[in-house]
């Protein structure tokens, strides 16, 4: 399969099969080959039988342009061999295909076809066929009816168009009534299903969220009309055209889920609300009282005077959280305040602990390499960077904006960034690096 | 030029009777046709490739009648004259 025959292995084949020697068959295969070349180049045309034939043809000057420079061109007449293969051969060739045969494709189904293609064309596709079907009838009497049928056509094909247009703009309103019908019903009662979920969340957590869901519900009904107004508007510029039912239906479904997602999404934020206040609460029933005993506990070890019963504590820490339970709303907002702090705090301590160790952040402008440049003072040096970051970091190109590096001391590597030595060394632990991720 | 002068050419060229020259070209023909059918390329030298070319299917329009057909693939045979040649001919 697709190997190169050239004339040796030709010469082989045809000592095998014809039975003479090699030396004949060469002989013969160059003076078969060299006569065609001979006489086709004398300007004369060669019929081989079993073969097929060369032939010379001439072809004319014709204008082109140049590819490259976009000059007008003209390539002047010129002569070409071509080759046509004899019928025996032509068809062996095409063995794998013979069995196929040029089919008669019906006009009226590729009529259809284009129709759906490009509905609007359909007029003026009618308008070609009715003008070919009098043609036709032009051609059965065309000696006696010529002139009646000249006038007679251009008054019968708009007449028909306009009916047929007509019947199809019907049936288009009539399917496009049938839609509207359908389509108010399915957003509207969803969306109301979504709004009475979202208020049943949201009742319990906050009551000033009421007026927005109002807001939202007179939106979504806004919405829904909307859709409504949309889909007639569709259906009555879509009115001209055949196949119009599927469309439509797409039409509807996409924009109705379009308007869905969002309230469902509200739905879910009321939710999370919820859960983060009732996280809120409970935090604050646990961390509060626990804070009053650690107070407690030191006030014991002041010496300052002991009450006899601990039942009292209790009682002091039950007031406490009653008055936690009452005052919600304040509480949580200390605590999470508490909280905020906690963090910063938490923070700020271990960066500054560390003082020795000193951090960067890696952003989309701001790269190990300018990070390298920047501490070290040569591009060079990143990976030694990246070296000390090896476990947060993957692809050294690929790091995520973000990112906190440490940076460490050159020291701890015996780098110096004026010898050139340890920038070569660098650059070759820099490729060592990128041949990891290879 | 046609088949029979051809042949005449070729046996006083190479001192072979003119029967020896029809079969030995008849052979030569199915040794081509044969290494063809294989999906092969026949590199001649002097005279150039001839190489079996896949042609897919399309449609036409009958020229007369005016009718749509849809002409099926087929397998064709694409000879390019070598440079040398084409040069000669041009």
């Amino acid at each position: 399969m697709n190997e190169k025959i050239t004339l040796p292995s030709l010469v082989n084949l045809l000592s095998e099969k014809s039975g003479m020697s090699k030396k004949q068959c060469e002989d013969f295969v160059r003076e078969f080959f060299g006569s065609i070349v001979s006489i086709v180049s004398e300007g004369e045309n060669l019929k081989i039988k079993g073969f097929g034939t060369f032939k010379i043809i001439d072809i004319e000057a014709r204008k082109s342009v140049n590819v490259n420079t976009g000059e007008e061109i003209e390539i002047p007449s010129h002569r070409k061999l071509t080759f046509v293969p004899c019928k025996e051969l032509a068809e062996e060739i095409n063995a794998p295909f013979s069995m196929f045969d040029t089919i008669e494709i019906d006009e009226s189904e590729l009529n259809l076809n284009l129709l759906s293609e490009n509905p609007a064309d359909s007029a003026s596709l009618q308008e070609y066929k009715l003008e070919e079907g009098d043609d036709d009838a032009d051609d059965a009497n065309p000696e006696e009816n010529e002139e009646i049928q000249e006038e007679a056509s251009p008054i019968e094909t708009p007449t028909e168009i306009i009916a047929e247009v007509e019947s199809k703009v019907e049936s288009v309103e009539k399917k496009a009534e049938e839609i509207i019908k359908e389509v108010p019903l399915n957003p509207v009662t969803e969306v109301t299903e979504v709004l009475v979920e979202d208020a049943v969340a949201e009742t319990s957590e906050d009551p000033t969220e009421y007026p927005k869901d109002e807001a939202a519900e007179d939106s979504a009904k806004n919405a829904a009309e909307d859709i409504h107004e949309d889909i007639i508007e569709k259906t009555e510029t879509k009115g001209i055209n055949t196949d119009f039912t599927e469309p439509i239906e797409e039409t509807i479904y996409p924009m109705a889920s379009q308007t869905l997602p969002p309230k469902r999404s509200k739905f879910g934020w009321g939710f999370l609300c919820g859960i983060i206040t009732a996280a809120a609460l409970c935090a604050a029933f646990f961390l509060l009282p626990l804070d009053k005993m650690h107070q407690f506990k030191q006030e014991l070890i002041n010496g300052k005077t002991v009450p006899s019963t601990p039942a009292d504590t209790v009682n002091t820490l039950q007031k406490e959280a009653s008055v936690v339970a009452t005052d919600s709303s304040k509480t949580t907002s200390q605590v999470e305040q508490k909280v905020s702090q906690a963090e910063k705090s938490g923070i700020a301590p271990t960066a500054a602990s560390d003082d020795k160790v000193i951090y960067d952040t890696v952003t989309t402008t701001h790269y190990l390499t300018t990070i390298a440049k920047e501490h070290y003072g040569n591009f060079n040096l990143w990976p030694y960077i990246y070296e000390e970051n090896k476990g947060i970091l993957g692809h050294p190109d690929r790091i995520r904006p973000g990112t906190r590096v440490v940076i460490p001391p050159l020291s701890k590597y015996g780098v110096d960034p004026s010898r050139p030595a340890d920038i070569a060394k660098a650059k070759a632990l820099g490729t060592k690096i990128y041949d990891k991720f290879r | 030029m046609d088949n029979k002068t051809f042949i005449d050419n070729l046996s006083s060229q190479t001192g072979q009777s003119k029967d020896e020259i029809a079969s030995l070209i008849a052979s030569l023909g199915s040794i081509i046709s044969e290494a063809l059918q294989n999906g092969d390329v026949i590199a001649v030298p002097t005279l150039g490739n001839f190489e079996p070319k896949m042609k897919q299917e399309r449609m036409s329009v009958h020229p007369s009648s005016g009718k749509r057909l849809l002409v099926p693939p087929k397998l064709s045979i694409a000879f390019k004259p070598s440079s040398l040649l084409k040069q000669k001919i041009r």
